[in-house]
């Protein structure tokens, strides 16, 4: 049965209740839609009562015309529903399996986290942090997992940043959900998809990365290039370093850089010779190809500019120090000739100045840059150039610290010991101290490059960008500890400093504890009167407490003379910091001591000493009673 | 007991409560754990913002309905401290074996006079209490008014409708919004409703052209089914008035008026079940912004006799933070007693108690057996609902899925017997409740035997009877496509 008339009065009576039933006489469009259902009416009974009660409304007095109007529609409505269709033709193609998985997750733990994802507004990113923290597996919820992929494109990037390291933990399981539904013509979001699939799927991803290169656009596209450098694609990526311009050509450069082959090292060999710009490239490879191109390089920049002598141009000098950074890591024969070369001209390297007359300081850039280097390419040909530098210029200490971090890298922890230690006087020398100060120096700067992994134990050389990490051959030896807290000098100073509640702590200390193996008895036993020493002597309260906390020790007895020491009146906030850090790690007994040397220092701020007075008794008396360290907010509430 | 963030949760007024309370318990707010020897009691101090902690317990004399205490003004309740003491017991933090406290004590001991008071009286009388003799006098005034009010009910339609739905804007509006008001001093709070959301769709359409047709449309079903309400409504109250009979009644009429039903009134009219046990299928919230409060709504089956029903938990937006809210339920719900609405398909249930445990392997794969015997059946029924013009344009149904797929773009479900219906969102439950896309990123294939629970509806775009899934209803599991 052809129903259209039906609903052409439907449509027709829709339309008099919107514009007005007074208007109804008037309506042609409706009269002739009631014209049009007489066919029906005569066919079935029902649409003759729908026949019927529209010559009713249509001859009815204006007044009754709405109530006439609405029992007409619910008629029609009624049988609109009963006649409505089902189902639908065609071959059913069954549906795809999903990648996520279903966890019986109620309402009130899914909606704070996809409110968070898919919302704006502060708290978001804490949110999600704590959900991951609390339950890691419910981010695999088939309900979870499309808001944590749509989040990629979250305007807060922090949050999308976010959501790509948990997607990226969440590991390979995720790759079928990021291709679905992805745009190559997209924008950021799906430019992070594609920098999560290469780094999820590695080098099986370049079939997928081919497929949907030819549709990428702007973000993508550059995104899709770059992540084709983690593959063997360097015919594909010569093409695109042809074809492409802008930011896309300089992702194909990226790509490249990451290619070996004949064909890799001609193209960088003609592209520099035409314009060193995109050296900078080439930091993150080690091949050496890319070794030998830059070395090349290098030496004509170096020849050059020390044939010239004198004054280098800003420009000239940020040229050449691209080359040098894209050195970093390199250590094919050649490198390391050019190292010995350098080393070799280093007395014309001192003399060179900047534009306006100034020193340059290049060839202590350089003896960083070389330290850096050493640091990233780890142990290899590049530590036995140190050590061979070293051995040359015995008498200087620009080229100790690199001994001291090839040493640790490739020699027994003992050798190491015996042979630097004696450049860490603990017995103050009568004549020579400036030069024996920066062998000192020297030895500090080396293992300032060593850190102990607190997770694994492990003693690592660090190198940066990209991160690199290298464990030591052997751990350290202990008996550097020792030496270390009885060293004359406590310096560097620029080796490194910890700027904490307004302290700036030497870098000697630092470095004493990135080494330090906090389980280790002896090693505590050593460092604790050490460091209550020095905090006493330093006034530094704040990170001296902290690290004594660290080795399960407490400053107890010396906290009033630091604080005293100090020279500036402490805010009591920051005091309310530290008892609580110390309460975590000692007794409650133990704390309210340390918080009656707080009151008998007597040396807070004027603006909190009223508020000292009441909190501090108050917080010993809590303390003595067995009750937890109080929140800040009740000595806030304590202040009037 | 065992302790588990989802009963937690459940126990939390909202979810930022029990999240506030997670925070107490993990920054480590809570000392002197202890607990009474036969385990129906713990306590402790929760370091507050006040210089005294406070002292927060939760005593488990009834399992299922933990009885939280808290030194705390918080109007919250249970408040955060209660639920942090909560996560501490989920944490298994050591809790010392005590003496019960005194006060506790006292009030347990004042608690079951109480219950030996009641019980007394049930065995003197042999009913719990008297019920409340209905003052007739004002029950006739009030149907009387309620009269007057359907009168001026009527006049609003006849006027909007002569004047036509598109002029409803600017002063108009406001008239309409006063007169609306005006019902609501008549008792009629049901029909104050309808007029408030048909003002509400004409103002979509000021908003948005575009989404014309469709407001207007459901203005015009709301004016339908307003329009029969009040004729209806005229014969039942003046039939009411005539008998003097002034007690509620079994007829869906009571609440599209704007009446509330009490559970004794429920059970005075027959319209409760003894020993029912229900499974939850669905949950979802959404915000009805005629009534200005949140609608927290479940889907519920009976495992007995596979009657469909659903439970309100209506949350007024200005005391969101004082009405508990309720969550998703997974165990098997054993009740006494349930209350059932009066009306047609999608009938609202309430209980008074309930206890709850873990639905059983044998259970759960009685579940998609008690779905409707196939499409047809489920499509016969759903029109035979909506056509009433009383009924909401929906029906929650549980049918047996044969096989799930696509066609072009839209997602099919068919039977066993090879009939079909569109799988669409339904597009008055809003973008949050989309979850038809959600069939394909199913994670395993559905086992044989499943079944689909969700709402048919009309959908007028095409006139086609669409079915919007919810969940699948599985031999071992319920799979949620919401919540």
């Amino acid at each position: 049965m052809n129903l259209q008339p039906l609903f052409d009065v439907k449509e027709r009576l829709e339309y008099a209740a919107v514009a007005g039933v007074s208007l109804l006489g008037e309506d042609f469009r409706l009269q002739r839609a009631a014209e049009g259902l007489k066919p029906l009416a005569a066919a079935s009974p029902v649409f003759g009562k729908i026949d019927t009660g529209l010559a009713k409304l249509l001859s009815a007095p204006p007044d009754q015309r709405p109530g006439l109007l609405l029992d007409v529609l619910a008629l029609v409505d009624a049988v609109a529903y009963t006649q409505a269709k089902t189902g639908l033709d065609g071959e059913l193609e069954p549906l795809p399996t999903g990648s996520g998985r279903y966890y019986p997750i109620s309402y009130g733990q899914i909606q704070p986290l996809l409110t968070a994802l898919t919302t704006t507004g502060g708290g978001r990113v804490e949110a999600v942090k704590s959900a991951w923290d609390r339950c890691p597996d419910y981010f695999l919820d088939y309900r979870i997992l499309p808001a944590l992929i749509g989040a990629l494109g979250d305007s807060y990037s922090e949050m999308a940043e976010l959501c790509a390291a948990l997607l990226k933990k969440l590991g390979p399981s995720v790759v079928p959900m990021l291709k679905k539904g992805f745009d190559p013509a997209g924008k950021r979001e799906m430019a992070r998809r594609v920098e999560l699939i290469a780094a999820l799927e590695g080098e099986t991803a370049a079939p997928w990365l081919k497929e949907v290169l030819p549709q990428a656009k702007k973000d993508v596209r550059a995104a899709v290039i770059t992540a084709l450098g983690a593959g063997d694609e360097a015919a594909l990526l010569l093409d695109l370093a042809k074809s492409e311009r802008g930011k896309n050509r300089d992702a194909a450069l990226e790509a490249l850089a990451k290619q070996d082959g004949e064909a890799v090292a001609a193209f960088w060999s003609e592209e520099l010779a035409k314009n060193s710009a995109p050296v900078r490239f080439l930091n993150q490879t080690q091949a050496d190809w890319a070794s030998d191109l830059v070395a090349r390089g290098l030496w004509d920049a170096m020849a050059q500019t020390l044939d010239q002598g004198g004054r280098v141009s800003k420009d000239d000098y940020a040229r050449l120090w691209s080359w040098w950074t894209a050195a970093k890591g390199k250590f094919s024969p050649s490198m390391l000739d050019l190292w010995r070369w350098t080393d070799a001209r280093m007395a014309d390297i001192d003399k060179l100045q900047n534009h306006t007359g100034q020193p340059l300081r290049l060839g202590g850039q350089l003896t960083e840059l070389m330290l850096d280097s050493l640091c990233q390419a780890g142990p290899g040909t590049l530590c036995g150039l140190c050590l061979e530098l070293w051995e040359t210029h015995k008498k200087e200490a620009r080229w100790l610290s690199h001994a001291v971090v090839a040493s640790v890298l490739t020699r027994p922890a003992a050798d190491v010991y015996d042979t630097f230690s004696p450049y860490v006087p603990t017995i103050k020398p009568l004549l020579g101290i400036e030069e024996k100060k920066a062998f000192h120096n020297g030895v500090l700067k080396g293992l300032w490059r060593v850190t102990r992994d607190r997770d694994t134990g492990a003693y690592l050389v660090c190198g940066t960008w990209p991160a690199t990490q290298w464990p030591t051959a052997q751990p350290l030896d202990k008996r550097w500890f020792k030496r270390l807290t009885h060293a004359v000098w406590k310096t560097p100073e620029g080796g490194g400093s910890a700027y904490r509640y307004g302290e700036k702590v030497e870098g000697f200390d630092t470095i004493l504890m990135k080494l330090v193996d906090a389980s280790d008895p002896e090693i505590r036993r050593e460092l604790t009167p050490y460091l209550r020493q020095r905090m006493k002597v330093t006034g530094q309260y704040q990170t001296y407490s902290r690290w004594l906390f660290e080795l399960g020790g407490s400053p107890q007895g010396v906290f009033k003379d630091s604080i005293l020491k100090s020279g500036r009146p402490a805010y009591l906030y920051y005091i309310w910091e530290l008892l609580n850090d110390a309460a975590k790690s000692l007794t409650l007994n133990e704390t309210a001591n340390l918080c009656q040397e707080v009151l008998d220092a007597n040396y807070i701020r004027k603006e909190d000493a009223s508020m000292a007075l009441k909190v501090l008794p108050w917080t010993i008396q809590q303390l003595r009673a067995g009750r937890p360290f109080p929140e800040w907010n009740d000595w806030w509430n304590m202040r009037q | 007991m065992e302790w588990t963030e989802q009963f937690i949760l459940l126990q939390a007024p909202n979810p930022a409560a029990a999240e506030n309370g997670r925070k107490l318990s993990g920054k480590g707010s809570f000392s002197a754990h202890r607990k009474t020897a036969d385990g129906t009691l713990y306590w402790a101090e929760c370091a507050g913002s006040g210089k005294n902690s406070y002292r927060v317990s939760i005593d488990l004399s009834q399992p299922d309905a933990p009885v939280c205490r808290c030194s705390c003004p918080s109007r919250q309740f249970p408040c955060k401290h209660a639920l942090g003491l909560m996560f501490e017991l989920a944490a298994k933090k050591p809790f010392e074996t005590a003496d019960l406290p005194r006060d506790i004590a006292d009030k347990r001991a004042r608690q079951a006079a109480r219950a030996v008071k009641k019980e007394a009286a049930v065995e003197e009388g042999g009913k719990p209490a008297k019920p409340k003799k209905p003052n007739a006098a004002a029950r006739k005034k009030k149907l009387s008014k309620q009269l007057e009010g359907l009168d001026m009910a009527q006049r609003m339609v006849d006027d909007l409708l002569c004047s036509g739905l598109g002029t409803l804007a600017g002063s108009s509006a406001q008239t309409f919004d006063k007169l609306a008001k005006d019902l609501g001093s008549c008792y009629l709070t049901g029909p104050q409703t309808t007029f408030t959301r048909i003002a509400l769709a004409v103002r979509a359409v000021q908003k948005d052209p575009a989404q014309a047709e469709a407001a207007y449309a459901e203005a015009l079903r709301l004016l339908v089914a307003l329009r029969s309400t009040i004729k209806k409504s005229r014969v039942f109250l003046e039939q009411k008035l005539e008998a003097g009979s002034y007690s509620p009644e079994d007829s869906a009429l009571f609440e599209a008026l704007g009446g509330v039903w009490k559970l004794d009134d429920l059970r005075a009219v027959g319209s409760f079940k003894e020993n029912a046990r229900l499974v939850q299928l669905s949950f979802d919230v959404s915000f009805d912004p005629a009534k200005k409060e949140q609608v927290e709504r479940g889907w519920w089956l009976d495992s007995g006799s596979g009657e469909l029903y659903q439970t309100l938990n209506l949350r007024p937006l200005k005391a969101l933070n004082y009405v508990k809210g309720e969550d998703s339920r997974f165990d098997l719900l054993e009740i006494p007693a349930l209350y059932v609405y009066p009306g047609e398909g999608n009938r609202r249930v309430r209980w008074e108690s309930a206890s709850t445990r873990p639905l059983l392997p044998q259970e759960q794969s009685v579940l998609p057996t008690l779905a409707q015997p196939g499409l047809a059946e489920a499509v016969k029924h759903t029109k035979g609902k909506i056509k009433n013009t009383l009924a909401p344009k929906f029906l929650a149904v549980l049918v047996p899925i044969g096989r799930l797929g696509k066609i072009g773009e839209e997602f099919v479900l068919e039977d066993s017997k090879g009939d079909r219906v569109l799988l669409r969102n339904r597009p008055e439950d809003g973008a949050d409740h989309a979850c038809v896309e959600r069939l394909a990123m199913l994670p395993a294939r559905l086992s044989a035997g499943s079944a689909l629970f969700g709402l048919m509806f009309y959908d007028g775009r095409d006139r086609a009877l669409c079915l919007h899934p919810y969940s699948i209803v599985t031999p071992k599991n319920v799979v949620r496509l919401l919540y």
